[in-house]
């Protein structure tokens, strides 16, 4: 699942986010302006509603920007992570089979210049 | 996967200002490079066109995507992309399922909590039985359902109108002007009416809290 949520902070955004997961049985999902700098462990087990999960996050830069990915961590190895301005990337083995998958949640920001160098 | 903020041609945006600026269209074209040096397929999408709508109800674009290899369905079977309704949000929440065909949305909506409710058999008889049967049987089936559907909807706000429901019904509301908006542009009251839906979702959501 992937979703802009336009800012983490309220308690309707994060119902929302606890909602999707629970109704769409989600296995990895991608937040995009989360305009959070930090966040922590309860956050997390509190959006996936359970503690069976990682993540990997970059901070906004103030009220701008900040990216989330939770994924269950049950179903999946990491193999690495990777992030620049704009992307949080993930490389998992995935399942019984394990299966290999690189999954990597953007951001773009409205301003070209910054597009452009994403 | 994620918000790319750019469409990949003019036809993923609609609004006010259709014609594109020369700093849009070089976005655009910049973004279609990216695409193809990096050997990634824009996955298409089911349920709506749009992903993103502007407060003015008016302009919308698909903005929000999600790219995969060539090679992703022999990995992870036949995948459906969709694009979900939209609430606490002005983007919608995009969700890729796999394995299985997956129908989306029934067109006819039945809560099973309705059974316990002992007026719910005269409702449906009487809507049942209200109309004239001159068409083809299959016109006949289609239109009955289809006024049931209308009917049950209604009887389910006089019947259970609480809180809940209401949140839900609103929620339905947005979706369908959102859906029609993507069809055709929508008339001054039309927007209003889709900002008061949303300004009487937040204060039913607050309250819940």
């Amino acid at each position: 699942m992937s979703f802009n949520i336009r800012g983490l902070g309220g308690r309707q955004k994060k119902n929302k986010i606890r909602e999707l997961v629970r109704d769409h049985k989600v296995d990895f999902i991608a937040l995009q302006e989360t305009k959070m700098e930090e966040i922590t462990a309860r956050l997390c087990f509190n959006l996936w509603r359970s503690e069976d999960c990682c993540w990997e996050f970059l901070p906004s830069e103030g009220n701008s920007g900040g990216l989330l990915s939770i994924w269950r961590k049950s179903s999946s190895t990491v193999n690495y992570t990777f992030s620049r301005e704009g992307f949080v990337g993930v490389s998992l083995e995935w399942g019984a089979l394990k299966r290999r998958c690189v999954l990597i949640n953007v951001y773009a920001k409205c301003d070209s210049e910054a597009k452009r160098r994403l | 996967m994620g918000d790319f903020n750019v469409v990949g041609e003019n036809g993923e945006r609609r609004g006010v200002n259709v014609e594109a600026s020369s700093n849009q269209l070089l976005d655009m074209s910049h973004y279609q490079n990216f695409v193809r040096n990096v050997e990634l397929e824009d996955h298409n999408v089911v349920g709506r066109r749009f992903t993103w709508y502007h407060p003015n109800e008016r302009s919308m674009s698909r903005i929000d995507r999600m790219l995969i290899l060539e090679e992703w369905n022999r990995f992870w079977g036949d995948s459906t992309l969709w694009v979900l309704p939209r609430d606490v949000s002005d983007h919608c929440p995009l969700v890729l399922k796999v394995g299985g065909w997956d129908w989306g949305p029934k067109p006819f909506r039945f809560n099973n909590y309705w059974l316990e409710n002992r007026k719910l058999k005269d409702v449906v008889e009487e809507s049942w039985n209200v109309q004239e049967v001159n068409e083809w049987m299959c016109c006949v089936l289609k239109d009955k359902l289809k006024n049931l559907k209308g009917r049950l909807r209604e009887w389910n706000k006089e019947e259970y109108g609480s809180m809940d429901t209401r949140i839900l019904r609103i929620k339905e509301e947005i979706e369908e002007l959102d859906v029609r908006g993507e069809e055709s542009m929508l008339s001054e009251e039309e927007v209003q009416t889709h900002k008061d839906k949303f300004s009487l979702l937040w204060s039913l959501l607050n309250p819940k809290i």
